[in-house]
């Protein structure tokens, strides 16, 4: 959530906002489109003293930042503070959790799952110990020192810190389909999220399609919400009696989740499972055919194939002492291995500040979590790669509605490289600066071709205003 | 992995950017076989983002002072290049997306108007149509502007293209010629040879009878071994870009007293640059940004233009822009028969396509349509240790 750019509104005047990062109140006014409006002759005024630098910036010196709240940041942050480091928790939403933990946001419905308790208790720990948590809060850039910047509440400021725990996630990748942009077709993770934090399900038939156990379990989530699941299109073969050996070492290590696995299995017993088989095309309407030949109708098409790390801080900052990076934005491997990964690495940043640093049991459990993940993996290996199905119209960035068609004519006119792919095309110049349509370009330009500049900032848009106040 | 180059060629062009793109079609066009080299994969390493200069920079006189003769002396230059722009467009049906705007150089104060108005009456002198415009004026032609302003010079043939329109069009008319485009091939050493040249390159050697360095600020290095000691200095600078908005902003924006251009593409983005730096890098890496450089666009972009401050950045990059001496350095080498040199001074974008045809010209053995004479590269010409000093006047033919 909050990458793709793509659900820019205006809300009370002000454009091109992200319609999932904003918080619905009371008589606010939110119209659609916002792209191109909002430019007006003598808005504001003049600045005083106008000229700003970098040093103007206010500037926090924290011992430790950890950049993202999910399952790796809190244990970072936690860990790091408990050795006695003073640790800074930005997070670009309103509340803490990440995707994992995320926290309702309406007390209507249904009361918190169990995954949102424990990500609520881990929240409350953290701030006990005294991990001071900033919501609301993007951090677009980083820079040599490293010094990053955030902007909160339409002013922006500088940090400084003595060791850097990033801990960003990851974001999806779209499923590149013919049809894959219609009205309708939204992803496993903004599903999932709309009934996390607004307890809401989308209207109609719904089908959930890809690969992997978050469509399972989203499946029984919505099912349990009354919500009306037609179908679950799933590119694994279904589990045979060859793989009990598989379920067999994953209880072993994680037999909890196992445990939940098997509940989902459960609740989806009313509902079509379409097991090896992948969404081929989406018609209006919507007109789901699969690559196995079945043609679903849906109200609502859940797409969720394929997670990419959000590592655009990391990758564009480079190898830097005193900065360490955790969970999915390294390597997609879940909450649990990244709740490991982001207690060893608060340890390690703590460590970098001469402290003493305890991250209890976590090598233990990020082996065995990683364990289980490969295994999992094993359970859910697509029948078919995951390649999906780009005709020449299918729209491959979004933001400036290129095609898969315009990237072949751009290579056939002599575009041997992602930039001069860019160049030709404008794919990636959008608001989403890329991170959508970079996997779908990887897709379809040769492997050996020399790939586009790392990210730099500002990573994400950031408004003018925020930056000279 | 970039193919090997072949061995030999007729013609080589170092630099694919705008200067070496249109020599390489205007020598093809008149029917040689033209090899382009770059060490990109597209043109645009440079910093321009599409902006048609004309009136002289404040910000170029300012940091470089001594170079105000050099830029005085190419200043006629600019009106020709900026309609030489448009009939290139005209003449191989090309879109540039190109707006002759006007522009204007903004005063926040009478100090900076008088300042406008000494530098008015030298480009007036020169043959540029400018004028000087009041608060009132101002409000009139430019409501956008913010209280602050004053008064601004008017440049009424400045305005904008599309860079990335313009290169990709003008990279097609020369594949539609037949010039073979290398690109991410770098050049690591140029000599003379006994029938011509040699090219070193990561992609392999080669040889060739005719070679003209377009290579920017890079320029220098090539041209050292032929005597030449061309100080050309990459610039690294710092450009934004905001998302789109509704058309707002007709002008070209420049200011007196501070570093900034500002303009609206045809896309409604607005692109803000004007010299704040960037680091530079080593090689052919990207040059880095600069934080500072970002909130000083920032803060004065919205002090200039208030509406902007709801817009938000998207992006932001680098370029360099090439400084030698305020003029250009165009046309071929005395005492080596067969190399050119073209670098177009200082808003080298404006200036590229004329000085392609500066050079070609001069290549081909023709008149060129502006007189080249004070532009030859030999103005930097030092005695090379272990050869002869040229035969003078060499003809490239
Ligand atoms: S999808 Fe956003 S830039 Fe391509």
């Amino acid at each position: 959530m909050g990458a793709c750019q793509a659900c820019l509104v205006n809300v009370d005047g002000v454009s091109n906002r992200r319609a999932c990062m904003v918080k619905v109140a009371d008589g606010m006014v939110a119209v659609p489109g916002g792209g191109l409006e909002g430019l007006s002759a003598g808005s504001g005024g003049a600045i005083e003293g106008f000229l700003r630098r970098a040093a103007d910036l206010p500037e926090r010196r924290p011992d430790v930042l950890v950049i993202g709240a999910g399952p790796a940041g809190l244990a970072a942050a936690l860990v790091a503070r408990r050795a006695g480091a003073e640790v800074l928790l930005l997070d670009e939403r309103g509340s803490a959790g990440g995707q994992y933990y995320k926290q309702p946001a309406v007390t209507a419905g249904p009361a918190a799952d169990a995954q949102a308790r424990e990500g609520a208790a881990l929240i409350t720990e953290a701030l006990a110990a005294g991990v001071e948590m900033l919501a609301d809060t993007l951090v677009w850039g980083a820079y040599p020192g490293p010094v990053f910047v955030a902007s909160r509440g339409g002013a922006s400021f500088r940090v400084v810190p003595g060791a850097t725990v990033i801990a960003t996630g990851a974001q999806e990748v779209a499923w590149p389909v013919p049809g894959w942009t219609l009205p309708g077709v939204m992803t496993t993770g903004a599903v999932q999220g709309m009934w996390r934090t607004a307890r809401r399900v989308p209207p109609g038939r719904i089908v959930i399609a890809g690969n992997g156990p978050l469509n399972l379990q989203l499946a029984a989530e919505l099912v349990a919400a009354g919500a009306n699941v037609v179908a679950l299109v799933e590119a694994a073969r279904a589990p045979g009696i060859g793989q009990a050996g598989v379920v067999a070492r994953m209880a072993a290590s994680a037999p909890g989740l196992v445990r939940q696995g098997l509940a989902y299995r459960l609740r989806l017993r009313g509902v079509r499972m379409l097991w090896g088989a992948q969404v081929r095309a989406v018609r209006p309407g919507l007109e789901i055919e699969t690559d196995t030949g079945q043609v679903l109708a849906a109200d609502t098409l859940c797409l969720g194939y394929e997670l990419a790390p959000a590592d655009e801080l990391g990758r564009g900052l480079g190898q830097q002492p005193g900065v360490f990076s955790a969970g999915d934005c390294t390597t997609i491997g879940g909450a649990h291995v990244a709740a490991a990964a982001g207690a060893l690495a608060g340890a390690a940043a703590a460590r970098h500040l001469g402290l003493v640093a305890d991250a209890g049991d976590a090598e233990v459990r990020l082996a065995r979590h990683r364990g289980f993940q490969a295994a999992l993996w094993t359970l859910f290996a697509p029948a078919r790669p995951l390649v999906g199905h780009l005709t020449a119209e299918t729209i491959v960035c979004r933001c400036e509605g290129v095609t898969a068609g315009d990237v072949a004519a751009a290579q056939a006119a002599g575009a041997a490289s992602h930039a001069a792919i860019k160049q030709a095309t404008r794919l990636g110049m959008g608001p989403c600066q890329g991170r959508s349509c970079a996997p779908l370009l990887a897709r379809l330009a040769p492997e050996a071709m020399p790939a586009g500049l790392a990210p730099r900032a500002p990573v994400r848009p950031v408004r003018i205003a925020d930056l000279a106040r | 992995m970039t193919p090997r180059l072949p061995q030999r060629a007729e013609t080589v062009v170092i630099g694919g950017g705008i200067v070496g793109t249109c020599i390489a079609g205007f020598l093809a066009e008149a029917g040689m076989a033209v090899t382009l080299l770059d060490s990109g994969h597209a043109a645009g390493s440079t910093s321009n983002a599409g902006s048609l200069h004309v009136q002289m920079q404040s910000r170029f006189m300012r940091l470089y002072p001594a170079q105000v003769p050099g830029l005085e002396a190419q200043l006629p230059l600019y009106p020709l290049a900026v309609r030489f722009w448009a009939e290139l467009g005209a003449r191989l049906g090309l879109d540039f997306e190109m707006k002759l705007t006007g522009g204007l150089m903004v005063a926040e104060s009478e100090e900076q108007l008088a300042f406008l108005g000494h530098k008015a009456a030298r480009e007036r002198a020169l043959g540029l149509d400018v004028e000087i415009l009041g608060r009132s004026d101002v409000e009139r032609m430019a409501p956008y502007l913010g209280p602050a302003i004053v008064g601004a010079e008017l440049c009424r043939d400045e305005g904008k293209l599309n860079p990335l329109a313009a290169n990709k069009a003008l990279a097609g008319w020369t594949r539609g010629l037949g010039v073979d485009r290398r690109p991410g091939v770098r050049v690591t050493a140029v000599a003379a040879d006994t029938d011509g040249f040699v090219v070193e390159s990561d992609a392999g050697r080669m040889a060739c009878r005719r070679l003209v360095i377009a290579a920017a600020w890079d320029s220098g290095r090539l041209a050292a071994p032929f005597g030449l000691a061309i100080p050309s200095v990459a610039e690294p600078l710092n450009i934004a870009i905001t998302e789109p908005a509704s058309p707002l902003i007709g002008h070209l924006v420049q200011h007196a007293d501070r570093m900034i251009t500002l303009k609206q593409l045809g896309s409604g983005q607005v692109v803000i640059g004007g010299g704040w730096p960037a680091l530079p890098a080593a090689g052919n890496a990207a040059p880095g940004l600069e934080l500072d450089s970002l909130i000083a666009s920032a803060t004065l972009g919205l002090h200039v233009v208030p509406a902007l401050g709801q817009l938000r950045i998207l992006r932001c990059w680098a370029g360099n822009n090439t400084v030698v001496d305020g003029r250009g350095v165009l046309g071929r080498v005395a005492g080596h028969p067969g190399l050119a040199v073209a670098i177009p001074g200082d808003a080298g974008y404006t200036l590229g396509p004329l000085a392609a045809r500066m050079v070609a010209d001069d290549i081909l053995g023709r008149a060129p349509m502006v007189d080249i004479e004070q532009f030859r590269p030999e103005r930097f010409n030092v005695a090379l240790p272990a050869q002869a000093a040229g035969d003078g006047g060499g003809n490239g033919q």
